[in-house]
């Protein structure tokens, strides 16, 4: 079969499509969870983290990383948080626990799946961000028992977050393998 | 077609949430709880950090980032009573009286923490 002649192009549309897509869907989620009470102000279930977790191990770190920071900057000027400790307690969590993701992907680590990266990834995001709070606004504050129910709820959210990424991803891989776009 | 499947549930996945578990639960328990404080500190975005006796009745006055933050010291307890951020999450923590305890209003800044004699300290950066 002939390829068509502006293939590269349609690709190229195809792939900005699905970026824009992942990215939208991921604002939605993570303005949605903000309507949801937590104990801090700041802190979040990490819902939209299924998104970010389907770009990274779907289509690749470079993906991952527009989404997410897409997902941050245009969640938060929804919300009104740019710049806010909010914004920066995100940002430092969320690319904290991208990079942990990011050597679950590239198998640094044992072999574990997204369902483990995923718990991996909240704990880490959940541990960066009290670290930020730590070394921003309180240095001799005892943060113990905060990092720890900060952990519990990373590793239950990263389950949530990781057997959805996991089914969807079951979903992406079939539809590639079967030709389907 | 050799890719690794990721959706795949592996044993490494059921070790590492478990542990991350352990860990949460042991930090949570050993937080340090139910030894009474006899000072405040109060930290400011401007680097200050005030510190108060428990035992004097006192209203505290706090600059930060978008206001005065009110704090009050009465009965060995401190609580925050007015603060110019928007959720008002730091007033409904409501009363701290014990070491390690801690209020936090994060969009202004201010960061209340209990010490006493026997000093709990945990994740320092």
């Amino acid at each position: 079969m002939a390829l068509h002649p502006d293939r590269n192009k349609l690709v190229g549309a195809a792939a900005v499509s699905r970026l824009g897509f992942l990215a939208a869907v991921a604002v939605a989620v993570y303005v949605f969870e903000s309507l949801v009470p937590m104990p801090l102000p700041w802190a979040r279930l990490g819902l939209s983290n299924v998104i970010v977790t389907v770009a990274l191990f779907a289509y690749g770190v470079k993906d991952a990383v527009v989404v997410n920071l897409v997902r941050i900057v245009a969640g938060n000027l929804a919300l009104g948080l740019v710049l806010s400790p909010a914004f920066i307690f995100s940002l430092a969590g969320s690319f904290s626990a991208l990079a942990v993701m990011s050597l679950v992907k590239w198998r640094l680590v044992p072999p574990l799946s997204v369902v483990g990266a995923s718990c991996l990834g909240a704990v880490t995001n959940n541990v960066t961000q009290v670290l930020v709070f730590s070394a921003l606004f309180a240095p001799s504050v005892a943060l113990r028992s905060l990092a720890g129910a900060f952990i519990l709820l990373g590793v239950v959210v990263g389950l949530v977050t990781g057997f959805a990424a996991a089914a969807i991803l079951r979903k992406v891989s079939l539809a590639r393998f079967s030709g389907v776009h | 077609m050799n890719r690794p499947a990721f959706f795949r549930l592996t044993a490494a996945d059921v070790v590492v949430a478990s542990a991350l578990a352990l860990a949460g639960a042991y930090l949570l328990a050993a937080g340090g709880r139910g030894v009474p404080g006899d000072r405040v500190e109060i930290m400011s975005p401007r680097g200050e950090t005030l510190v108060f006796d428990l035992r004097a009745t006192r209203t505290i006055d706090v600059d930060g980032l978008k206001g005065t933050t009110v704090v009050a010291v009465e009965d060995g307890c401190v609580r925050f009573l007015a603060s110019p951020c928007p959720h008002k999450t730091c007033l409904g923590r409501g009363r701290i009286s014990q070491c390690g305890e801690w209020i936090a209003c994060v969009p202004n800044g201010v960061v209340a923490s209990i010490k006493g004699k026997r000093a709990y300290d945990g994740i320092t950066p």
